[in-house]
């Protein structure tokens, strides 16, 4: 007669492997990322090799098409420096500064008319922030 | 009589909360991170109105085409950087690109940093 053997007890899947592996994950991308503010997907930035390096921007997005668009939603030059004046205040006397994130594509005559009107609604230090193309 | 207490069996500790929390963290941390680097390149100037006209610019470069226009004479992207160069040797300190015609942005960056690294010209921008 044949009779079904014992069963034997499933060992437990070891969680530690798990969680080791997990851990060094977590401690990679801490280390090797840097927490950035969303960046506008419509938006293909700049690319340049040499220029200082600099935070992940907060910044003014203009896409190829010249629309300005900032924290995800469409704006205008007004509204933006008024909010940026808003959210500098704190630190007054420091020169107001802000940050360009324009389209690679964007003609270059329409960045600078944005620069110029920036400049003209009280923006004293303008930058266009680029990515760093890998060396 | 003294009687000892059964000693009692230490539980493991309960692992799964723990895993929960850590990949709850590195999901955080996978999604908001970023690996692009940033930079920035500043511009002065913009409208080519009170700005430029009072600072009188000593070079006024043209880009198109790839070729650089500088101060009217053409140059290949190549040559332009030593021409600036000695220009400046020669006392030259104000300079001017003006943006024309469907030149994009990148082009412009491109040629504000290489002006900026190769040169000490203080280079501004007009349309």
């Amino acid at each position: 007669m044949r009779l079904p053997r014992p069963r034997k007890a499933r060992q437990r899947e070891s969680t530690i492997a798990l969680i080791n592996v997990i851990f060094l994950m977590l401690i990679f991308f801490l280390l090797a990322g840097t927490l950035a503010p969303p960046m506008d997907s419509e938006v293909a930035l700049i690319r340049t090799a040499e220029a200082e390096s600099a935070e992940p921007p907060d910044a003014l997005f203009i896409t190829s098409d010249g629309r300005l668009r900032a924290h995800g939603i469409e704006t205008n030059v007004g509204s933006f420096v008024t909010r940026l004046k808003m959210e500098t205040r704190s630190e007054a006397g420091s020169p107001l500064s802000a940050k360009v994130a324009a389209d690679r594509d964007l003609p270059a005559t329409r960045l600078v008319e944005i620069v110029g009107e920036l400049r003209a609604a009280g923006v004293e230090k303008i930058s266009i922030a680029t990515e760093r193309a890998a060396e | 009589m003294r009687i000892e207490f059964a000693t009692q069996r230490r539980r493991p500790l309960p692992l799964t909360s723990l895993i929960d929390v850590i990949f709850l963290l590195l999901l955080f941390f996978m999604l908001s991170s970023t690996f692009t680097r940033f930079a920035e390149v500043e511009v002065a100037g913009g409208r080519a109105s009170s700005t430029v006209a009072a600072a009188q610019p000593d070079i006024l470069i043209r880009i198109e085409d790839g070729i650089w226009t500088i101060n009217g004479r053409d140059f290949p992207e190549a040559d332009a950087i030593s021409e600036l160069k000695r220009l400046q040797d020669n006392g030259a300190s104000k300079a001017v690109l003006l943006v024309r015609g469907d030149m994009t942005s990148q082009t412009m960056v491109s040629a504000l940093e290489r002006v900026r690294r190769a040169t000490g010209l203080m280079l501004s921008v007009a349309r």
